[in-house]
């Protein structure tokens, strides 16, 4: 009656503590089907625990697998398919591909995570805390270690949660306050005498429960006050590198041309100039389109970064996002708008509107669709196809520049490679009072002094392209600035970050009445930051004079005399649809070809999910075994006589420990035998017992020969009790790992 | 010199006899008899705690019968004076001279029944003869000879004119036990046979005085090793520094301890000294030799309880000294 009393409240403070420390992730997944999925697995292997607290820990093993792969679909993958409530193999192989894997794609997916087989990492850590809890609980005498267990699914929760989650100090009281309780009941349960004083136990802990409240009370109020906290948590979000490499991609910058209506050679029909890129509805007009946003120059091109260091966390990298999507630039009224895409577009960036909230496609695989918090853009590694749609809603915001503009003061996006460019952006700034005075001085200036070609006859001398050689020339002393949106917007974000306000190129489209995007409604601008931190547009016509073209007669500068007439760079292509090489599941896609030799697919599955695990089974089970025949070796072998008849005696005890007898710890060898007898085969205990002691304290002490006749006398005990069991009990007895644990550490029976 | 296995066995086979012989009259205390008979054969003293009407008295005077020597039976009462005990000095007209009429203390087994009724100067009469096995009167000294043993009893729960012995006096006693009731097998078996008045009578001498001396010589030579030497000072050792514990065990304490683990040893047949052995008579040996601090008293734990965390936290050797 006492124990069941000490099951339940073990069992009910650890679910309580568990419970809280799912609700860690509140901010993690979307909706409450992770605290369902997480209590579940809390609740099953509680109750696993329980059911097998007599029973070795490989049993709880295999109790564990059970559940996970038996009752997994039910609780962790409903909804996902027609069958996935039932242990059918794809139900077992999704299970089992997220059990390895599903850390990885929680913790590189942007929060909150709808859930779907990603509720396998709560099931997962709830099966194993309520389990590993409770049978520590049960089995191990300590206060402490039961309690460090809920302790650390606390601390797995906030790892795999998000950098700034809400309701931490309400959270953090309650499990602190709970976890001191079961502390304290524990401590008091396992002191010795608990006679002594019995009478004053329900007052000690009514005052142990007082001070807990109120410790814990303090720490709520006086915690966030106190100094030396760390700014921020560290959580392994924050610390993982996203497998994703957007360098990977060509900079859509450096293909500008492609849009653009003049230059074309006879094998390259890839000009867009008129041809019908994406259809954008639901959005109103004049809503600026973002396909790429490029906050990284390297001297050649303007490229997107993969982590522009806007923020510690992982914000500004391209990270898996779920349907929804908590976005910080999201403010005022949500718009709910669709693009589909037309029949000469694709590539892998993906069209959007500023502050995105929310994305569903209809058509392309979404799964290794990546966004970019920071850039407000997402990038498609297995691209976009024609006909591709996708609804999305965002906040659609548009702050442009103004000279009363407060400029970010933290840094420039890029670094020393556009320092030649100091001397030009001075001259052009000419001194103004504020950094953002003498950005908008250099727009104006290169307004007034630009024209617009595209590279065209006649105008073949100018090319295309905006590394360090090209913008020289497009600035060269004596020639005139002649070039399209590519160099303009290059040179402007690269004069402005000269001037002091941190700038970065974008490529986009505004949307016009029809919706239509076409290659000419294509344009890039630049974007500067404000001193909030957010990014306002300084728009193309700011900077540029799209109607004005160069003067054939005007001076060539210096360089460009020579005769040599350079040829343009051959267009970008858009990149293939190789998609992400570190996305396994987009390689397999990609890389996938009919011819070869490959194994089938249902052998690499079953293999993979079935051959590895019991591998692993297997060389876990040998392992054990071998580490018991090398420890019996060695009690028999090894040491001095005396040494060699106790090992023989605790040989024994190991033996019945590895069928499930309780042994009871710091006891006799008589008193020891006396227990063992009670078990089948093992009547010959208590005088095994006796020749052991009458040896061993004897006044001659033991010999060898009396310790190899002693040890013949351990095998056929041993003989004995395992003729006495059925053969799924000796093996399971085999390969019981509980005797390699030092029997001090287990609870006296 | 050690004890072979030849002799053990004997000793062995004797001791289930004494015990057989004893539990004629006290029935179903297998136990408590063969606690009785280790205190006579390593020449101690035992006191018989117990309620009235347990078997004290017929035990002592079981034992009594049950070796081929002496015995008396002192009723111990408030008027009682020590020379009412050891003996007193006369003069004898007839020869002229003062004649010595030895006590009841002059016998081989001698029952001091209710000891805690007569004065202390009386209970104080006996500590000499107690622990030397001599008696002094009239300035002359007088052995009392061997074997030579003390069961008193006394009744725990009488306290009106009683005199509480004192620590001094209670560490001469070898051991402290008691009888308890008879199970309900034994009680059906006494009351059927009611018509025997005194059931002491039923036992018959089956060892001589020598024999016990002898057994009691043969006990000292039983081989105990340093290893459970070293266990039993941890455990005394541990009394004295016990939370619950005002007075630990005295080293009277701790020899008796070793002297009864050698006879207990024996009773089993074996010519060594087991753990076992030493928290078999851990309870019996030091119970009445541990003085409880009052407030641990107070809240309800006993010695017993004490003597149990001991056995528990002092752990025993599994292995000899090298």
């Amino acid at each position: 009656m006492k124990m069941t009393k000490h099951y339940a409240v073990d069992g009910v403070l650890l679910f309580l503590l568990g419970t809280i420390a799912f609700l860690g992730f509140d901010d993690t997944y979307a909706g409450w089907t992770y605290l369902i999925a997480g209590v579940a697995g809390l609740l099953l292997g509680i109750l696993i625990a329980f059911v097998g607290r007599g029973q070795p820990v490989v049993v709880l093993a295999v109790g564990l697998l059970a559940a996970f792969f038996v009752l997994g679909g039910a609780v962790a993958l409903h909804g996902i398919g027609d069958l996935s409530f039932l242990p059918v193999p794809d139900t077992i192989g999704t299970l089992a591909d997220n059990s390895v894997h599903g850390w990885k794609r929680l913790l590189t997916t942007l929060p909150p995570v709808d859930g779907g087989a990603l509720l396998t990492i709560p099931y997962i850590l709830g099966l194993v805390a309520g389990c590993l809890g409770f049978a520590l609980a049960v089995r191990v005498k300590a206060a402490l270690p039961p309690v460090l267990v809920a302790f650390a699914l606390m601390a797995g929760v906030i790892l795999l949660g998000v950098q700034d989650p809400s309701k931490t100090a309400l959270l953090g009281a309650l499990f602190g306050a709970l976890a001191i309780t079961w502390l304290c009941i524990r401590g008091m349960r396992a002191r010795a005498l608990a006679a002594a004083g019995g009478g004053r136990r329900i007052s000690r802990t009514a005052i142990g429960a007082a001070l807990c409240l109120g410790a814990a009370g303090l720490a709520f109020l006086a915690g966030p006050l106190l100094p030396g906290l760390a700014p921020e948590r560290t959580v392994l979000r924050g610390e993982i590198e996203p497998p994703f490499n957007v360098g990977q991609y060509p900079s859509p910058l450096a293909g500008f041309r492609v849009y653009t209506k003049g230059y074309q050679t006879p094998e390259d029909d890839r000009r867009l100039y008129e041809k019908d890129l994406f259809t954008v509805s639901g959005l109103p007009e004049g809503t600026r389109i973002r396909v790429a946003a490029m906050d990284s120059y390297d001297g050649t091109v303007w490229r997107a970064a993969n982590d522009s260091g806007e923020t510690e966390g992982p914000e500004d990298t391209f990270q898996k996002i779920s349907s929804t999507l908590r976005n910080p630039l999201a403010d005022g009224k949500q718009v709910r708008g669709t693009i589909t895409i037309g029949d000469d577009f694709g590539g892998v960036w993906v069209p959007l509107p500023t502050a995105l909230t929310h994305i569903s496609f209809d058509g392309p695989d979404s799964d290794s669709f990546r966004y970019n918090l920071a850039t407000s853009t997402g990038v498609l590694p297995t691209a976009l196809k024609p006909g591709d749609s996708y609804s999305f809603t965002a906040s659609v915001t548009d702050e442009n520049v103004s000279k009363k503009s407060e400029v970010w003061s933290g840094g420039s996006p890029i670094g020393d490679e556009a320092a030649q460019f100091q001397a030009l952006a001075a001259e052009y700034a000419g001194g103004g009072d504020s950094p953002i005075t003498n950005a908008l001085a250099v727009a104006a200036k290169l307004k007034e002094e630009g024209t617009y070609t595209d590279g065209e006859p006649p105008n073949q001398q100018y090319p295309a392209g905006h590394s360090l050689r090209r913008l020289a020339d497009f600035t060269a002393k004596g020639g005139q600035l002649a070039g399209n949106d590519e160099q303009y917007a290059a040179l402007m974000a690269i004069l402005a970050n000269q001037v002091g306000v941190p700038a970065r190129v974008v490529l986009g489209a505004v949307v016009g009445s029809d919706g239509v995007v076409q290659g000419k409604d294509m344009h890039a601008w630049v974007e500067l930051r404000m001193s909030d931190g957010s990014w306002a547009t300084l728009d193309w016509s700011e900077f540029m004079n799209t109607e004005k073209p160069p003067q054939q007669n005007a001076p060539q500068p210096e360089e460009l005399v020579t005769g040599k007439v350079v040829p343009p760079p051959a267009p970008v292509r858009p990149p293939a649809t190789s998609g992400d090489p570190l996305d396994e599941s987009v390689n397999q896609k990609a890389n996938s070809r009919p011819d070869g030799f490959t194994l089938p697919g249902w052998l690499v599955a079953v293999f993979t999910y079935v051959g590895i695990p019991v591998l692993l089974v297997a060389a876990l089970c040998g392992a054990i075994i071998g580490a018991k025949i090398w420890r019996r070796h060695r009690r028999r072998t090894r040491g001095t006589p005396v040494a060699r008849l106790s090992g023989g005696w605790r040989e024994t005890l190991d033996h019945a420990r590895d069928f499930g007898v309780r042994v009871p710890v710091g006891a006799t060898r008589r008193e020891q035998a006396s227990v063992l007898a009670t078990s089948p085969g093992m009547d010959g205990a208590p005088g095994l017992a006796l020749l052991t002691d009458t040896t061993m304290f004897g006044e001659t002490g033991p010999d060898d020969a009396e310790v190899a006749a002693f040890w013949e006398q351990v095998g056929t005990l041993r003989s004995s009790v395992s003729d006495s069991r059925t053969r799924w009990q000796r093996i399971r007895a085999a390969v019981n790992p509980l005797s390699l644990v030092p029997a001090r550490l287990w609870r006296k029976r | 010199m050690t004890v072979t296995h030849e002799q053990a066995r004997w000793f062995h086979e004797t001791f289930e006899k004494l015990c057989d012989n004893v539990e004629k009259a006290v029935l179903g205390k297998r136990n408590v008899i063969r606690l009785v008979l280790t205190a006579l054969l390593s020449e101690g003293h035992l006191l018989l705690e117990d309620y009235p009407g347990t078997g004290k008295t017929q035990l002592a005077r079981a034992l009594a019968n049950t070796v081929q020597g002496s015995h008396a039976r002192i009723q111990f009462t408030p008027d009682l004076l020590p020379s009412d005990v050891t003996g007193v000095t006369v003069y004898d007209q007839g020869k002229g001279a003062f004649e010595f009429h030895p006590g009841p203390i002059f016998h081989s087994i001698v029952l001091a029944d209710e000891i805690n009724r007569a004065s202390p100067k009386t209970q104080s009469a006996l500590l000499e003869v107690m622990e030397e096995g001599r008696v002094t009167v009239d300035g002359a000294t007088r052995e009392v000879g061997r074997p030579f043993m003390v069961i008193a009893t006394q009744n725990p729960i009488e306290q009106a004119g009683t005199y509480r012995l004192p620590e001094a006096q209670l560490d001469r006693f070898l051991m402290k036990t008691s009888v308890g009731y008879p199970d309900q097998n034994a009680t059906v078996e006494l009351l059927m046979n009611s018509s025997v008045r005194d059931r002491a009578t039923l036992v018959t001498p089956i060892i001589t005085a020598p024999t016990v001396t002898q057994m009691a010589e043969m006990a000292d030579q039983v081989y105990i090793d340093p290893a459970i030497v070293a266990y039993v000072s941890a455990l005394i050792d541990e009394s004295r520094r016990h939370k619950h514990i005002r007075l630990g065990a005295s080293m009277r304490g701790c020899l008796a301890l070793v002297r009864t683990a050698k006879v207990w040893a024996l009773s089993e047949g074996r010519s060594q000294v087991l753990p076992d052995d030493v928290k078999a008579l851990a309870e019996p040996v030091l119970c009445h030799r541990l003085i409880l601090d009052p407030e641990a008293m107070f809240n309800g734990v006993t010695v017993e309880d004490v003597i149990g965390d001991l056995l528990t936290s002092v752990p025993a050797p599994t292995e000899r000294v090298a």
